[in-house]
């Protein structure tokens, strides 16, 4: 398939993720693995690209409109665009958060070209396995700190994930894993390891569409959207927030780098910083103020960018949707690192398709907010089983095409009990583990091996 | 007949015989029991192509790892295939009991022998192995993770030089470790990308004689036990009926002549399988040094 088409598919379901309010960008990459089996790296890193560019757009629009956040980024929107939208003027919160994305895009290329050539000289001067394995302990571990409501609770969940990736035989160093406690001769297929998919069925999907169902318990919406400006009022009002809109921009450069959290604390910063502002300078409008607004919006988009450089230059996610991304790409059997997508010249189509999808979603986005109000006539609840459904029908399709569907089955189901209990803790960081922590161990080996070998 | 029905019978002919030949494709798919960045990836691709262009139906199945190969090798699948097997990854398999058994009918033919080489970074200037490990208490080795234990035991006796292993996954990351400064040394295949890689200098290989200005390992390391083993790979049969074995055997003895995989075996100064007299003799004779 061309590139182009994974864009335009991105692009649309990039849309829809952001629509359905919980399910978000991770389950979308998730559902799009039969069209991504097969697909080049570049189109795999496009497609992402796309949905979590477009995703943005209406995942704004739902939040300001239903009052549900898509992402924890969502946060301000929900808070600052849902009280503009309750008095009346929430098609200017949605305009000038459409408006304020596409710059936020923008100065992200600006400041991505600019430390890009520095990045690349300090990896092929330092990257050392001493700095790989810093870099990955604290892409790991640091999930345990930053997200959640306990710290303990995280780290029995990362130890979780860490035991079942040790499942079956470890290549470096080799040693297969507690031999007298799993019985690999009733199951010999488990000295293959537990298999990616019905795992990530079971202990992410799962406890995140239970999340969401909960979410809408007792959910009602009264108020309609509603649109009677033209677009140049919408461009005036923007120009009046432009400056937020920079400073959102800039944090979101500079905060995009941390790891899991990155968009969520460029955004909630960036509008508690205007908002503090705001009360300074007496602008602050307590029934839903544009500009806290705008700088949450933009800090969020110029994080999507900023934050897939670790990706891109080492083969390092800091996301879990990039470390889905990552689990395809090797999958795929790419290798991802500066060399293939800086050197090779791929990063700058990526960056040209990049600015395109902004702004192709900016002008696709503006038409379907009118549309918004239809949303309300869909059983949400339905529709997060619909997805629960047809991820499981995936998984049986893709343990078909290995012949090992009985075993991908069996997995998902023994596990969703463990999923079930998951939907009280953070899913998220049995997967960071669960995904890296074969990086994560043969770093750690060939450092003990060079220091104490 | 007119000459509508003699068009149409030729059709007809000519689809029937068409459809039969290609259904009639034989199968052959190449399996690659390891990573998906290193030599044994690239080398799995060039087969699978080479089969494809002497009118196989090939393609690449990666099982990722030898337990992983056991699995698929086990099962049904309708399509016969081969993977590439050195003898070093057959003695580290049947240490980690993964084992996958060699006879005849396995064993189909041998591939290439190559030699090892060791390299320094390109900076690194000595003019004798002895001015290297002057001063030295121990040396870090980059080597891939699947070498045998112990293979660098008697070369530290030999030099009273600790010489420590570093395992990494895959060929290509034993090149950036040694690059970034991680190790002093790398152990590894003399291959086009070591000959090629202008960051590395390799100094020596197992050759026998002096091969582009390298020393022999015999000269430099005379009691080592791997100075003068190189590596041999082999074509491992998987599931191939008995009555396509011959032709099998055949095509996989002639594909080194392949228009992609001969310059890629002249490259690396490999020789190939056919050139080989015994090949079965010859990777019994590395797997009884290696495997000690």
């Amino acid at each position: 398939m061309d590139d182009a088409l994974f864009v335009v598919l991105g692009t649309l379901l990039g849309f829809v993720s952001g629509l359905v309010p919980g399910v978000g960008n991770t389950i979308m990459i998730i559902a799009s693995y039969p069209l991504l089996k097969d697909a080049s790296m570049l189109q795999m890193l496009l497609y992402y690209l796309a949905i979590i560019s477009s995703s943005q757009f209406s995942g704004s629009v739902v939040a300001t409109v239903f009052g549900i956040p898509g992402e924890s980024s969502s946060l301000p929107a929900v808070i600052e665009g849902n009280r503009m939208f309750r008095r009346g003027v929430g098609n200017f919160a949605i305009s000038n958060a459409a408006i304020g994305s596409v710059l936020g895009a923008f100065v992200a290329v600006l400041a991505v070209y600019s430390i890009l050539p520095f990045a690349i000289e300090l990896i092929k001067e330092f990257y050392n396995n001493t700095v790989q394995l810093v870099i990955l302990l604290v892409a790991t571990t640091s999930i345990c700190f930053v997200m959640g409501k306990s710290i303990a609770q995280n780290i029995f969940v990362f130890g979780i994930g860490i035991v079942l990736a040790l499942v079956g035989t470890q290549g470096s160093p080799y040693y297969v894993f507690l031999p007298e406690v799993i019985p690999y001769e009733t199951f010999p297929l488990l000295l293959t390891n537990l298999p990616f998919f019905p795992l990530i069925i079971s202990l992410y999907v799962f406890p995140v569409l239970l999340q969401t169902y909960k979410m809408f318990d007792g959910y009602e919406s009264e108020k309609k959207y509603e649109d009677n400006n033209k677009f140049s009022e919408h461009c005036k009002e923007f120009y009046k927030n432009i400056s937020s809109s920079l400073r959102g921009s800039a944090f979101g450069c500079f905060i995009g780098l941390v790891p899991h959290i990155g968009a969520a604390v460029s955004s909630n910063l960036s509008y508690a910083i205007e908002k503090k502002f705001g009360i300074r300078w007496g602008q602050y409008h307590t029934k839903g103020d544009i500009k806290t607004l705008v700088a949450a919006e933009t800090a969020n988009n110029s994080t999507g960018l900023v934050s897939l450089l670790p990706l891109i230059l080492i083969g390092i996610p800091i996301t879990v949707s990039e470390a889905m991304l990552l689990g395809y790409i090797e999958i795929n059997s790419y290798t991802i690192n500066y060399q293939t997508t800086v050197d090779s010249g791929m990063f700058e189509t990526m960056v040209t398709w990049f600015v395109l999808i902004n702004a192709v979603s900016f002008i696709l986005a503006w038409p379907l907010v009118r549309y918004i109000n239809l949303l309300q006539k869909i059983n949400i609840k339905q529709m997060v089983w619909a997805t629960g459904l047809a991820l499981v029908a995936l998984c049986y399709y893709l343990g078909a095409q290995s012949y090992e569907e009985v075993y991908y089955m069996s997995v998902m189901i023994c596990l969703l009990p463990l999923g079930y209990w998951l939907r009280k803790a953070e899913p998220m960081i049995l997967v960071i583990a669960f995904i890296l922590q074969d990086k994560l161990f043969a770093s750690m080996h060939i450092f003990y091996q060079i220091h104490f070998g | 007949m007119t000459t509508k029905l003699k068009v149409l019978a030729f059709a007809l002919i000519f689809s029937v015989t068409s459809t039969f030949a290609f259904a009639n494709k034989p199968i052959l798919d190449v399996t690659v029991p390891s990573g998906n960045s290193g030599n044994s990836w690239a080398e799995g691709n060039l087969i699978s192509d080479a089969l494809n262009r002497i009118g196989y139906d090939s393609k690449v199945v990666h099982t990722k790892s030898c337990i992983n190969n056991k699995s698929y090798m086990s099962k049904d699948t309708g399509r016969p295939a081969v993977f590439v097997r050195s003898a070093g990854r057959y003695v580290t398999d049947e240490s980690r009991n993964c084992k996958v058994k060699i006879n005849n009918k396995t064993f189909v033919t041998a591939f290439y022998q190559r030699h090892q080489t060791m390299c320094v970074r390109a900076d690194v200037k000595f003019t004798t192995i002895a001015d290297f490990l002057k001063g030295k208490k121990r040396v870090t080795v980059a080597n891939t993770h699947s070498l045998v234990d112990g293979i660098y035991d008697d070369l530290s006796a030999q030099t009273g030089v600790k010489f420590v292993r570093v395992d990494y996954k895959g060929s290509k990351n034993i090149i950036k470790g040694l690059i970034a400064g991680d190790t002093d040394l790398m152990y590894s295949g003399f291959t086009k990308r070591e000959i090629g890689t202008k960051q590395i200098n390799c100094f020596t290989t197992s050759a026998k004689k002096e091969m582009g200005g390298r020393v022999p390992m015999n000269k430099l390391f005379p009691d080592w036990h791997l100075n003068e083993t190189g590596g041999i790979k082999y074509f491992h049969a998987v599931n191939i009926p008995a009555d396509q074995l011959d032709k099998v055997r055949n095509d996989l003895a002639n594909i080194v002549n392949d228009v992609k995989i001969k310059p890629y075996l002249a490259k690396g100064f490999m020789t190939p399988g056919i050139e080989i007299p015994n090949g079965r003799e010859a990777f019994d004779s590395v797997v009884a040094i290696i495997g000690g």
